[in-house]
């Protein structure tokens, strides 16, 4: 059986460095998608996110030589740049993190809250299936989901409100699904650093889910 | 520690460990049965593992959103056209410089084949200059006296002398190269016995006194001066000549 190897980063970066356009189009095309996601999760702003985006590919194209493979994947090295031109555009912007009002600048379908301004306390994951049939069924599962997205849209906002340290993590780790390792190399930082404010940054963002929750039920109690 | 006290798990450890039931590879991935079991028995625990389940399930949904995100597409074109242009300058450098390195080796060599070309004599092999003395019609005679009547006659090849010989015959003008033809009888030296103990004297004429004398010379620019060698006779009678080329 013929199956095509899939060429590795390090080996279109080096066709690159000899000016191959091909290569550093499929560099981009592989590469792109993840750090535009990390910049719109840390700036809360698709065009400072594509900006960033860009910035960092043009500085790939500028100081590739500058990438040592022996400190880290291709994909840590540009997560490191991508992190430093947000920063950058942080102390520009003087903007630390989005309002919650300006979630939808966010933009694209994805991002888009919820919509349901009174909270229900943390939803449980969704129910595997459902036991009984009929109306009481369906409303059950209808809850289940309309309790599914609030709680996704306010782990959303939590997320963005979290210091900027805490985010990184919670971005690269939780949503870019990277191990300790690739995120370390990406932050510039010990694992065992990761690992503490990962553990730090979801206790806050369960400590942030409950606080509307536990203000509703002082509410009731009165 | 045996390894059942390593797993073994309560409220502390739950919390320290509950953030990574999920991730492989992680001491918390090692204790999640431990964990799930210890959650059963202890409400407060049982709560937060409810609710870490329900965070992890909000970020893997907006994980799963967050995928269908795509940056516009204007920006690849950008992208690229900025790597066609560094890379379009770096070609440019490198042209320049292989075309300034080709010019520097040609300049090297062209100054390398001046300098061979003008060196000074004591530098040039005097293997080469045996060489070129050996092939060169060069008739001569001995430097001071002549011997033998029979050595000269009008345009014979003599056989080549060493160059030490050579040498003796034109080294009166060092630092130019010299060019002579064997040695001419002249119209009215028809005594050969006349050239015994002749000797050989390098004169400067013009071609017309040249000419006058019965060298075989066009005179057509009378006033050019040329040197040549004549074998000149105890009594002072030019009796042959030889024209010696100059560079």
């Amino acid at each position: 059986m013929n199956e095509a190897i899939p060429i590795t980063d390090d080996g279109l970066l080096r066709r690159m460095l000899a000016g191959d356009e091909e290569a550093f189009t499929l560099l981009y095309r592989r590469k792109h998608p993840a750090i535009y996601r990390f910049a719109l999760h840390m700036s809360g702003n698709a065009a400072v996110a594509e900006d960033v985006t860009q910035e960092v590919f043009m500085t790939l194209i500028r100081d590739a030589k500058r990438f040592d493979p022996v400190r880290g994947s291709l994909s840590g090295f540009l997560f490191g740049i991508a992190r430093n031109y947000v920063r950058k555009r942080w102390v520009q912007d003087q903007r630390i993190v989005p309002l919650p009002d300006d979630a939808g600048d966010l933009g694209p379908a994805a991002f888009k809250m919820s919509g349901h301004a009174n909270g229900s306390g943390m939803g449980g994951a969704p129910h595997a299936n459902g036991n009984g049939n009929g109306m009481f069924s369906t409303a059950a599962r209808a809850h289940d989901e309309l309790e599914l997205l609030e709680t996704v849209g306010r782990v959303r906002q939590a997320v963005a409100t979290l210091p900027e340290n805490y985010r990184e993590v919670i971005v690269l780790c939780e949503l870019e699904e990277m191990s300790y390792e690739e995120a370390a190399s990406a932050l510039d930082c010990p694992v065992g650093t990761v690992r503490s404010r990962l553990h730090r940054a979801r206790a806050l963002l369960l400590e942030k889910l409950r606080e509307p929750a536990m203000a509703r039920s002082s509410v009731a109690g009165n | 520690m045996t390894e059942e006290n390593g797993n073994r798990m309560d409220c502390e450890r739950f919390r320290e460990f509950v953030h990574e039931l999920d991730r492989p590879g992680t001491k918390g991935a090692e204790l999640r049965e431990a964990a799930l079991t210890h959650a059963e028995s202890c409400g407060q625990c049982g709560v937060l593992l409810t609710e870490t389940e329900s965070l992890d399930f909000a970020l893997s949904k907006i994980a799963h959103d967050a995928e269908k995100i795509v940056a516009a597409s204007k920006m690849e074109t950008v992208v690229l056209g900025a790597f066609r242009r560094e890379h379009g300058k770096a070609s440019r450098w490198q042209m320049q410089r292989a075309t300034a390195l080709i010019g520097l080796a040609a300049a090297l060599l062209l100054a390398l084949g001046l300098s061979w070309q003008h060196r000074p004599n004591y530098l040039r092999s005097s293997e080469a200059e045996l060489q070129a003395d050996i092939k060169a019609p060069t008739r001569v005679i001995e430097s001071s006296t002549v011997q033998n009547h029979g050595d000269i006659q009008p345009n014979v090849q003599a056989e080549p002398k060493p160059a030490s010989t050579s040498a003796a015959v034109s080294n009166d003008s060092a630092g130019e190269e010299e060019f002579a033809q064997g040695f001419s009888l002249l119209p009215y030296a028809d005594d050969p016995s006349m050239m015994e103990g002749s000797s050989v004297v390098r004169v400067i004429l013009s071609r017309s006194a040249l000419a006058s004398l019965g060298a075989p010379l066009s005179v057509a620019e009378t006033t050019e001066q040329v040197p040549a060698d004549l074998v000149v006779s105890p009594d002072g009678t030019p009796e042959a000549i030889r024209l010696v080329a100059q560079n």
